[in-house]
């Protein structure tokens, strides 16, 4: 698999936020095919930093309903991953 | 003095720490009202606004730090600010201390030259018996009578009452008068009605041609010749007023005709007054703007140029003229009179800086009774009126017109008078 399609997108919300500022822990949201091992080594290549660790959930897409019709979103992996201590952690901005 | 401009350019530097500060209280106010998905409202973190909303609190941080250390700025170097300062070159990083520059405007500095030993062309207005006559006889033109006059043919003079109706040479509605009156021989007469007028008696139905010049006033019958069918109903002769006691007091509250005649010289005299004045206090201002030279605020001059535009624009209204949609380029009137504008801004802050000195004050009674002049002219209640002019803010300013009046006044007191057309 690709490496550069492992990485969705970062996640910025208030527990992102305070896992990035007090574990030293990025949240992103990762392919659902994607293993730590991949996830790993993705973060290395983009943000260039060392990583200790990725645990990884997989999410699975909330009921969601629109008059008579019922659907689920997407299911979906997150990824934890600890830096190294030491490792300056990248800012990311919403797009 | 030399005219060294009134344009001021201050740089201004903010240290660091407190751009810092005025941003962190930025950023929590903006915190308060921020919503964005991921987290509760209220609880996004500082760091996360600053990256996302860096115009809202650059913004924020300008608005509150640039005017306060410009006026601070101001105050220390003792400027008389005039105007709205320009600000530019805005240097604001995170971390850094905030920098930029201010162009502003001063009011500027003179010294008074003196203004003692003025001398105008002004002479005490002369009332001739002759100009008082003359406005008698207008008053007695005004109170004239037509008389019907006992039939006979139609003489130069006679003011002829005619039935008039077009029969040919009109296109579109004819015209149809039952009662029309023409001074036969008249200016305002065409040459073709006096002449057919003339000789007719009371009675004598007519028909003629008239012809209209090229450049009548009612342009259906510029340039027509129309024949008109014309009935003569009668002869009047304008009969005016005898000059007697009973005329006088018919006019108004007074005892006799001499009375008239001394009000009517009063009247003559205020109005003479008015203009010799008005000329000789012009004189004064030409020549107090001679005397000073100092540069002048481009606020005032700008400022000035809108109030007189919109001072001509009033006038156009009041003589019904909408000036939207006359074909006015209103910023070519306003470049044009720009000496003009100039000129004005200079005697106001001459008279003002001599009204000072001199320590001429308008006084409370001097304002009411201002006010109730603008009442009376408005045809407002006084308390109305008072109530406008205080919301408008506009009574400040009618006390500093007061007061360069009063001031010019006194300088035309102090003035060495030489009759006109003297050195």
């Amino acid at each position: 698999m690709n490496i550069y399609e492992v990485i969705r997108r970062p996640l910025i919300t208030e527990k992102a936020v305070a896992k990035k500022e007090t574990e030293n822990t990025l949240c992103l949201e990762v392919d659902r095919r994607a293993t730590k091992t991949e996830i790993k080594k993705a973060v290395e290549l983009l943000f260039k930093v060392k990583v200790a660790e990725v645990r990884t959930a997989n999410i699975r897409g909330k009921l969601r309903r629109r008059g008579p019709f019922v659907g689920y979103r997407p299911d979906w992996k997150k990824a934890y991953v600890r830096l190294q201590p030491g490792q300056k952690v990248p800012e990311f901005v919403e797009v | 003095m030399t005219a060294e401009s009134c344009k001021r350019t201050l740089e201004i530097t903010v240290p660091a720490e407190e751009v810092e500060q005025v941003a962190a209280r930025v950023v929590e106010s903006l915190r308060e009202k921020v919503r964005l998905p991921g987290f509760r409202p209220g609880r996004v973190p500082p760091s996360i606004i600053r990256a996302r909303f860096p115009e809202e609190v650059r913004r924020g941080v300008l608005d509150e730090l640039i005017p306060k250390h410009l006026r601070a700025e101001v105050e220390k170097q003792n400027l008389d600010l005039v105007g709205v300062p320009q600000i530019t070159e805005i240097h604001f990083e995170p971390g850094q201390p905030l920098r930029f520059r201010a162009e502003i405007e001063v009011s500027p500095q003179f010294e008074l030259a003196d203004y003692h030993d003025l001398t105008v062309h002004y002479e005490e207005p002369q009332v001739t018996e002759e100009e008082v006559n003359q406005r008698l006889e207008r008053l007695r033109e005004r109170r004239a009578e037509f008389v019907n006059e006992e039939p006979r043919p139609v003489r130069t003079g006679d003011y002829a009452v005619v039935s008039i109706e077009s029969v040919a040479g009109l296109p579109g509605k004819p015209i149809k008068e039952p009662e029309l009156v023409f001074l036969v021989g008249g200016e305002d007469t065409l040459p073709d009605f006096t002449e057919n007028l003339l000789g007719m008696v009371p009675g004598e139905e007519k028909e003629f041609d008239v012809h209209y010049p090229d450049d009548y006033a009612q342009e259906r019958l510029a340039g027509k010749t129309i024949r008109f069918r014309v009935q003569l109903k009668a002869i009047r002769r304008k009969e005016l007023p005898e000059l007697n006691d009973e005329f006088a007091k018919d006019l108004g509250d007074y005892l006799n005709l001499e009375d008239l005649k001394r009000a009517i010289r009063a009247t003559i005299r205020a109005e003479k007054e008015f203009l010799a004045q008005h000329k000789a206090k012009d004189e004064i201002i030409d020549q107090l703007v001679r005397m000073h030279d100092f540069p002048v605020p481009e606020a005032y001059v700008e400022r000035q140029m809108e109030v007189n535009i919109e001072r001509r624009m009033r006038e156009l209204m009041a003589q019904g003229i909408d000036p939207r949609t006359v074909q006015i380029d209103w910023e070519r009137v306003k470049e044009r009179q720009r000496e003009a504008a100039i000129r004005e801004v200079k005697a106001a802050l001459i008279l003002d800086k001599i009204a000072e000195r001199e320590a001429i004050e308008v006084t409370r009674d001097e304002l009411e009774a201002e006010i109730e002049r603008i009442a009376r002219e408005e045809r407002e209640p006084v308390a109305t009126v008072r109530a406008r002019l205080e919301q408008e803010r506009q009574l400040g300013r009618i006390a500093a017109r007061l007061r360069a009046e009063k001031t010019l006044n006194f300088l035309f007191e102090q003035a060495r008078k030489v009759p006109p057309g003297e050195e």
